[in-house]
Order: C-alpha cells, then sequence, then structure tokens
C-alpha cells in the first residue's frame, strides 16, 4: 500500500493517466504568429490521435445534469420544484398571482430569443475583470492569494474577493499599501470550517458588485459539511446549502446572511433595497426562478424563467435582461447522460413594477 | 488602446521566452488532464496571453514554474465553471494492455482540483508538498483532495 491505494490500484490508475497525458497536442509558442495565440479559434485535433482506434471513451468532466431543449413551453410554474425558502408560503409563482400581494413587485416575463448554439458567446461575466482593476490602481497582483476573482473600486479603496479553498476564501481591500482581510460579520450559529455543522465556501468567493447605493455586496453558494468522520479527518463532501450573501459599506467590514437558495446572480434595484436572484432545480433538469428581497435576507418568488441556467443579468430601468444558458443533452450507450457539446443561450426580460 | 498580443510576445525578454519553453510541455498535459484534449491548447494559449500582458517578467518571479501550474488550474477550472461542462471524447488504442476504461471513466469524472491532485501524486509522483506549491494550497488540502478522490476511484480500482 503506497499513498493510499493497492500495488495493483496504483498500476491501474497510472496507466489511464499517462494515457490521458500522452494525447496532449503541441503547446502554442511565445512567438508564434498571431492566430496560434488567440484562444478558441482553434478546433482541429492531432491526426496522429485520430488515427488510432477502437473504443471511445466519453468523459463527461462536470456536472452530471440533464438540460431541455429550450422551449417557450418551460416558462411556467409547472416545470419546476421549489427549493426550500426562508419566506413564508405567501411567495407567489407566476406573473400572474404577483399582482395580487401588496408587498411583491409586479414580474411580467417575456421570452426574447433564443440564440446559439455558440459556447464561447456567454458565461458568468464579471463585471470587471480584477487584473484590470489592480493594473489601473496601481496595485500589483501578486502579493495576493490566488485566485482573485472579482475587484471592486470604491473611493481611493480597491476591494478584491476570491481564495480557493475554505482557508483562504475571503475578502481584501486595499488603500494602495497593503492588502488587509477584510473581517466578515457571520450570523449567529454559521461557522466556516471543516467540522460537521459548519459551511464551507468550497470555490471561493466569486460575486463581487458596488450596488447603486453604494454598499457593496459580494455572495457565494455555500456548501454544508455533512459529517467530520472519516479516516483523515477531514469533512464528508458537503451538500448545497444555499447562498452566503454579504454587504459592506466600505469594503473593510462586512455583515453576512444565508439564504436558502443556490443563486448565481444578483441584481440590485435602483434604491438598493429591491434585488433579484435566481435558482436553480437539479432534478433531471435546470430551471431557474426569479427571487425578490428588500433586506437581502428573506427571499420571495416571484416568476419563473423556465428552462436553462443564468449566466448573466442586466439592468435597464424597470427592465432587466436575463441570459440564461441552455444545454443539449447526450445519453450515452452505458445509459449515462452527458452535456454538451450542443449549447444554446435564451435570454428572457423581466418588466417590473414595484408592488403598491 | 490595448496592445495586439503578438506584440506583447515580440516585446518580451528571452528570458520569459526560455522559461516557457522550458515548462510548456509539462504544463500543456497538465491542462490536457484537466480539460481534455480539444480544451487544451486553449487554455495555454489564454495563459500565455494573461502572462504577457502581466506587467512583471516571468523572470522576476524567481521560480515560475508553481505561478504557471496555479495559472492553468485557475483557468481551467474557470472554463469548467463558465461552460458547465466539457466532454472530453477520446479514441484510446486496442493494444494498450492493461488500459481500463472504467478508471478513465472515474478519473475523468473527478472534480478538476482532485483530479489535479491525483495526476500531480500519482503519475508526476510528486510529494503533497510540492502538489501544494503547485496547486496554490496548503498540504492539508492536497491531502483532502487526495482522500476524496480515492474514495470515489476505489468504487472502480477496488471494488
Amino acid at each position: 500500500m503506497r499513498n493510499g491505494l493497492s500495488e495493483k490500484s496504483r498500476n491501474d490508475l497510472r496507466r489511464v493517466l499517462g494515457e490521458m497525458e500522452s494525447l496532449a497536442p503541441q503547446a502554442p509558442e511565445l512567438d508564434a504568429p498571431p492566430a496560434r495565440l488567440q484562444p478558441e479559434v482553434r478546433r482541429r485535433r492531432n491526426p496522429v490521435l485520430v488515427a488510432v482506434g477502437a473504443a471511445a471513451l466519453v468523459f463527461a468532466l462536470a456536472l452530471p445534469v440533464v438540460l431541455p431543449s429550450p422551449s417557450p413551453d418551460d416558462v411556467g410554474p409547472a416545470n419546476e420544484q421549489p427549493p426550500p425558502t426562508t419566506t413564508p408560503a405567501t411567495a407567489t409563482t407566476s406573473p400572474a398571482t404577483t399582482a395580487a400581494s401588496a408587498d411583491l413587485p409586479t414580474v411580467a416575463v417575456t421570452e426574447l430569443e433564443t440564440q446559439g448554439p455558440d459556447p464561447n458567446s456567454v458565461g458568468r461575466i464579471s463585471p470587471t475583470h480584477v487584473e484590470d482593476i489592480l493594473e489601473n490602481t496601481g496595485n500589483t497582483y501578486d502579493p495576493l492569494p490566488e485566485p482573485m476573482v472579482n475587484a471592486a473600486v470604491v473611493g481611493d479603496r480597491v476591494i478584491v474577493v476570491g481564495g480557493n479553498e475554505t482557508q483562504t476564501a475571503g475578502i481584501w481591500y486595499s488603500d494602495g499599501g497593503e492588502w488587509v482581510r477584510a473581517d466578515i460579520d457571520l450570523p449567529t450559529g454559521v461557522n466556516i470550517g471543516q467540522e460537521a455543522g459548519d459551511y464551507r465556501l468550497a470555490d471561493g468567493i466569486e460575486h463581487l458588485e458596488a450596488l447603486p447605493d453604494g454598499r457593496l455586496l459580494a455572495w457565494q453558494p455555500i456548501q454544508r459539511v455533512t459529517s467530520s468522520e472519516d479516516a483523515e479527518g477531514f469533512g464528508l463532501e458537503p451538500a448545497s446549502a444555499g447562498t452566503l450573501i454579504m454587504q459592506s459599506p466600505d469594503g473593510a467590514t462586512w455583515s453576512a446572511t444565508i439564504a436558502e437558495h443556490d443563486f448565481t446572480a444578483i441584481e440590485a434595484w435602483e434604491d438598493g433595497t429591491l434585488a433579484f436572484g435566481w435558482t436553480q432545480a437539479n432534478d433531471g433538469k435546470i430551471t431557474s426562478n426569479a427571487y425578490w428581497s428588500e433586506d437581502l435576507i428573506s427571499w420571495h418568488k416571484v416568476a419563473d424563467l423556465g428552462g436553462g441556467e443564468v449566466d448573466h443579468v442586466e439592468r435597464n430601468g424597470d427592465q432587466i435582461i436575463v441570459s440564461l444558458s441552455v444545454w443539449e443533452s447526450t445519453v450515452n450507450d452505458d445509459g449515462s447522460v452527458s452535456l454538451g457539446p450542443g449549447h444554446t443561450t435564451r435570454q428572457v426580460s423581466l418588466n417590473v413594477t414595484s408592488g403598491s | 488602446m490595448v496592445q495586439p498580443i503578438w506584440t506583447l510576445a515580440r516585446d518580451r525578454g528571452v528570458e520569459d521566452a526560455a522559461i516557457w519553453r522550458k515548462h510548456k510541455e509539462e504544463l500543456i498535459r497538465y491542462a490536457t488532464v484537466l480539460v481534455g484534449v480539444d480544451h487544451a491548447e486553449d487554455v495555454l494559449s489564454t495563459v500565455i496571453e494573461r502572462v504577457l500582458r502581466r506587467k512583471g517578467s516571468l523572470a522576476m518571479l524567481g521560480d515560475a514554474r508553481p505561478y504557471l501550474f496555479r495559472a492553468v488550474l485557475n483557468e481551467s477550472r474557470g472554463r469548467l465553471r463558465r461552460r458547465q461542462v466539457v466532454s472530453w471524447e477520446r479514441d484510446f488504442a486496442e493494444d494498450h494492455i492493461g488500459f481500463r476504461p472504467d478508471v478513465a471513466v472515474a478519473v475523468g469524472s473527478l472534480p478538476e482540483r482532485q483530479r489535479a491532485a491525483v495526476y500531480l501524486t500519482y503519475w508526476r509522483d510528486l510529494p503533497v508538498g510540492e502538489v501544494a506549491d503547485l496547486m496554490g494550497c496548503q498540504p492539508g488540502t492536497v491531502k483532502r483532495y487526495l482522500h476524496l478522490s480515492r474514495s470515489r476511484l476505489r468504487e472502480v480500482l477496488e471494488p
């Protein structure tokens, strides 16, 4: 036994890893002509490798979920199972019924267009690229914990979020000198760590935006460690537990709440008190919903967005344009399901009028 | 005005070119394991672009190897996250004695950081400390990745 595996298992594993590595294409050169240095312009295969015959393997390297083709019929409450919410059951589920509530905004959902397939044209777009911000403000990138995934500037202060694991995930700020880790006031009973019951920021903190009223908003889906009983003292793979939402007036001190929804995008309304979030269900396909909150603590579902996962949100007055990704699914010979490479993009418009 | 990428390459010193030449083969192999054959070259092209647009040269880093490995892992993870899925379709030779497709599928389905830890540990034979350095995390985190990945791989390796 070495490195936790028997000799035979190690050999089997090494054969696979060696085979995967051996398929590597030629590495691009620094002084190559322009086309060689432009990402996303090549899809050629090594002819030697293509000539190798035999058992075709499909490795699905990521989410094992199934997505439907986009259809106007997807828009409607019958297509998704609502997740647990922190709010009373008075939250409405369709534009028609939303209007009856005195507290919730009226939301009209309109299918704008379906595009694609063009997987490279969409993605979760950061408001501003962190490295550009840091360079423009005279800061340096290297002293920061990596990866830093998003940044904002408030006055002379640069705020950066990121971290690649629980221990380093966090928020830093700088007034032009050294970077200081910001304090985050977590809700009572919430602990970020690896023990049973702890919360984990598995991918660091990705999202950071400056709200129209000057507040800073950061959020990140979180997981919860379900057990700490394993041979090496680490928690088991945790389950999704919602979204940690952090607010700050200045980037130095942050208060946090937890929403029981797996948000992929949040957009604040003009007065900073009205916000929308989106979640996704993973019961054979992905559907998304629009949520509303006055305080970023209690969330009310106000509309169904239909099939697809929210990639990006843009706000323009009373209108929010939502871009969703819908992936083609393929049933493999062994019955498993792979996503892609086919992909389309849906866009829907939310016309919002504040509740009376 | 943004300077075209190829002129950045032309203007960059010979030291950076030498550093890239020294590490590019192991980086493309690493990227291939992480994102598959069809996307590895794109990952490295993006990493090059970022390196060239970086203010300081690679030579100023002292040891650029960990920086480049982290850049490849971060870019790979970013692509997988943005696209939500990457299918790695590959043909393997029939005469690969002892090659186990079920293990290959299991390795391909590991989360990318776990797969990176498995590759660097079990194929490159690197110690945990060096793996942590290349992945930009603590040794304890590498051990956790290895523990989680072994738990999944044992289902096919040692049923």
